[in-house]
Order: structure tokens, then sequence, then C-alpha cells
């Protein structure tokens, strides 16, 4: 960190390897463009190295920090560019677009990510989709669905511990 | 906010859709360590979802483009103390540029007492703007941005707005105005990040008696894409209106010339 925060060139690569493409590919799957993909990754990594002393690695893994920046600058561009088209989701329906470039470690990040979606009901997927990868509020969802706020907050919160249950269980492998 | 309430709305916030409320709850979780806790589980949670999109393969120039960005960026601030003497140029600089508007405000006014009023106003915000700025950049990394505001089409006054982006502490700013003629009370002082994003900074309800206010302080809020600032009446049209900069603002030729 203390390398990123200096600009060090390789403390950044180092940084670039582990996280470019799963930030890519998020700016990819939410905002639907390779120039919208190349935009977020730059202001994720710029956004990173300006809150480097910020990050506590006992408050929290690396990965959850960054993912976090990242997600957070993608909806806020998802919901600033209302009447856009958004995306078709792409999780696992799709070949990868460059087969086996994948490092070790991402593959089995995507692998216990994979496993934790499914854990969850149709419901709770849903409901994840529509806010985590779609940026829409859990107000917005009980309107449209005209189900009463409450349950979409409980449901919301049973979805994540399902998730983070599976999450723990992958690391206990 | 309590307990109950950010609890009700960590799910929300670990999924990154809290809007207006997450300034909130992170201000909350900087001080609560049972609340910290389930937030850190939950956005552990939320943050794994991501690697569940189907790899993408970024162009291979990306990575020097990063690599290229963040070293531009770390090169101008890498120096601490050549940070602060940076900043405290650009400051007396804002300073003088705040005088020259406020001294054009000001030779506006026939009464005594309100010139008196607005030298005192500009002490006052010198001395602000000099506490504010020696405090916030205590931290290695920190960047200081400055901006001259300058009055709306058919309005007058003019004013200064100095932004600290800290890796260390919470984002701040400080945006200060005079030679307003109070129409359109109470003012809103917000920043924008010129995509349509906004940041409320504070809300001037009231002025003294050479037209002068002061408002701003810690944000809560990542202020690195917010670099315009402004005032606005009640009808939401534009009062005053600049740009943060990190580099030492420079007057017009013919220096700032509130108009009205």
């Amino acid at each position: 960190m203390e390398g990123l925060m200096a600009g060090d060139d390789v403390a950044v690569r180092a940084l670039y390897a582990r996280f470019g493409r799963p930030v890519f590919t998020m700016g990819l799957r939410l905002l639907g463009t390779r120039e919208a993909a190349e935009e977020l990754t730059q202001d994720v990594f710029l956004t990173a190295w300006r809150k480097a002393a910020r990050f506590d690695p006992q408050r929290g893994r690396l990965s959850t920090w960054l993912m976090t920046i990242a997600h957070n600058l993608a909806v806020d561009r998802l919901r600033r560019d209302t009447g856009v088209s958004r995306p078709t989701l792409v999780l696992v329906d799709e070949v990868p677009e460059t087969p086996g470039v994948d490092e070790e470690a991402q593959m089995i990040e995507r692998d216990a990510a994979l496993r934790a979606i499914a854990s969850l009901s149709d419901a709770e997927k849903r409901l994840i989709a529509r806010t985590y990868f779609r940026g829409l509020t859990a107000r917005e969802i009980a309107e449209a669905d005209g189900i009463p706020l409450g349950t979409v907050k409980t449901r919301l919160r049973s979805a994540l511990i399902k998730v983070r249950k599976a999450n723990d269980e992958k690391d206990l492998r | 906010m309590n307990c109950a309430k950010v609890r009700d709305l960590l799910p929300e916030h670990a999924l990154g859709v809290a809007g207006g409320d997450a300034t909130a709850i992170d201000r909350h979780l900087a001080g609560c360590a049972a609340c910290r806790k389930e937030a850190r589980e939950l956005h552990g949670a939320a943050a794994s979802l991501a690697f569940a999109l189907a790899p993408a393969v970024p162009p291979a120039a990306l990575e020097d483009e990063v690599v290229a960005a963040v070293h531009a960026k770390a090169g101008r601030t890498r120096r601490p103390s050549g940070v602060r003497r940076s900043t405290a140029a650009m400051l007396a600089a804002a300073l003088a540029l705040v005088g020259l508007v406020g001294g054009a405000a000001i030779a506006r006014r026939d009464s005594t007492d309100a010139r008196t009023a607005a030298e005192i106003r500009l002490a006052q915000q010198s001395d602000a703007f000099q506490t504010f700025v020696d405090e916030a950049l205590q931290g290695e990394g920190t960047v200081a941005s400055i901006g001259v505001l300058r009055p709306g089409a058919g309005r007058q006054g003019g004013g200064s707005a100095v932004s600290v982006v800290a890796p260390r502490a919470i984002d701040s700013v400080l945006v200060v105005g005079s030679g307003l003629d109070g129409e359109g009370m109470p003012y809103r002082v917000e920043l924008a990040d010129g995509q349509g994003d906004f940041a409320r900074i504070g809300t001037v309800r009231t002025l003294d008696s050479g037209g002068g206010f002061s408002t701003g302080g810690v944000t809560g809020r990542d202020l690195t894409r917010f670099v315009n600032v402004l005032v606005r009446d009640r009808d939401g049209e534009v009062i005053l209106i600049g740009t943060l900069r990190d580099e030492v603002p420079s007057p017009s030729p013919t220096g700032p010339t509130p108009s009205g």
C-alpha cells in the first residue's frame, strides 16, 4: 500500500495484475461498453491511490475494499445515466472472451462467487441482480413489485447472509 | 443516525444502493465498532459477487494507461513538504483574490459601517482559510484545491473555496462569499462533478452586514471528482460559481468584477 500511495510503478502494476481484470469486467458488464469500462478502471485505480492510506487490513480484505470502490463508482455512473439502455447481465451464460488467461486466484474467486449465488433462491438471485448489478434501490424494487419495503430489505439481508456463509464455507475448505 | 437505522440500511449500503443515506451511514460506522463489524461482513459478501461476472479481457494498453495516470497524480503530491509549500502559495493567492473580490464588492457600498463590517469579514475569512488548510495538510498525500467564485449572470458578489482531499482524513471543503445582496435566500452551497452528481455543502440563511458568509466542514464523501462550486438561491438560480483547481488561481486581466 505504501508503494501505491507513492505511485510506485511496481506497486500499481501488482495491484492491476490482481484486480485489473475484475474491475474492467465490472465496468463492461454493468455499464455496457468497453469505453466506459476503461474509464471506470482508470477511475478506480486513481481512487485507490487517493484512498490507499485509509485501507486497513484489520478491517477487511483488499479485494473487498477495491471491488467496493469499483462497484460504487459503477453504480454511481449507472444511476446517473438514466435512459441509457443497460447491458444484458452476464453471469454464467457466456463463455469468457479469452478463456485460459485467468489467473488461478481469480478462477477460485469466481468459482466461489458462483457457488454463493447458487445458494440463493430464485427470488433472492433476482433481488441481488437488480440491486448489486443494476443499481436499483430497495424502495424502487418495492414500488415496482408492489411489495412492502420491509420485505425487500429483509430479503436483501437474508441473501447477503447466505452469500457470506457460502464464502465462509469456501474459506474453511 | 442511530444503530437501529444504520443496521436497517446496511444491506443496501453493502450493495451500493443506499443513495443519499451513504454519507450518514459512513459517519456512524466511523465511530461504532458493533455496526462496523456487521457492515464488514455484509460488504465482504457483496464485494464477492463481483467475481461472478463472466470475465472480460481489458485492452493490453490499459495497464500502462492506469500506471501512467497514477504516476502522474502521485508525482504532483508525493512530497508532503512540497505540498505544503505549494499550497501555502495557493492559499496566499486565493486570499489575495478573495480580497480583490471582496474589495470590489465593498467599494460598491456607500455605508462606512458596511465597509468596516466587510473588512472584518475578510480578515475572518483569511483566518478561517489559514486555520482550515493548516489543519488539513497534516497528512501525507493530501491534495488541496482552491477556486475563485464569480457572480452568476445578473448577480453580484464573489468568494473563494478550498477543498482538501486527504487519504488519512475525511475530505473537507470551505466556501466563503461576500458582497451578496441577500435576494433569494436561503442560499444552497454545493459541489458538482460536472456529470450530474452533487454534494451538498451547506445552507446560508443569514449574511453579515457586508453580504458575507462562510460554510463547509467535513463532508464524509470522497470529493475527488467534485470540482465545481455553486451557490444557488432558493429558486436554484446560480448566485456564485467557480472551479476548484490544484494550482494557483490567477485573476482575469481586469480582475474579478462583480456585477449587478
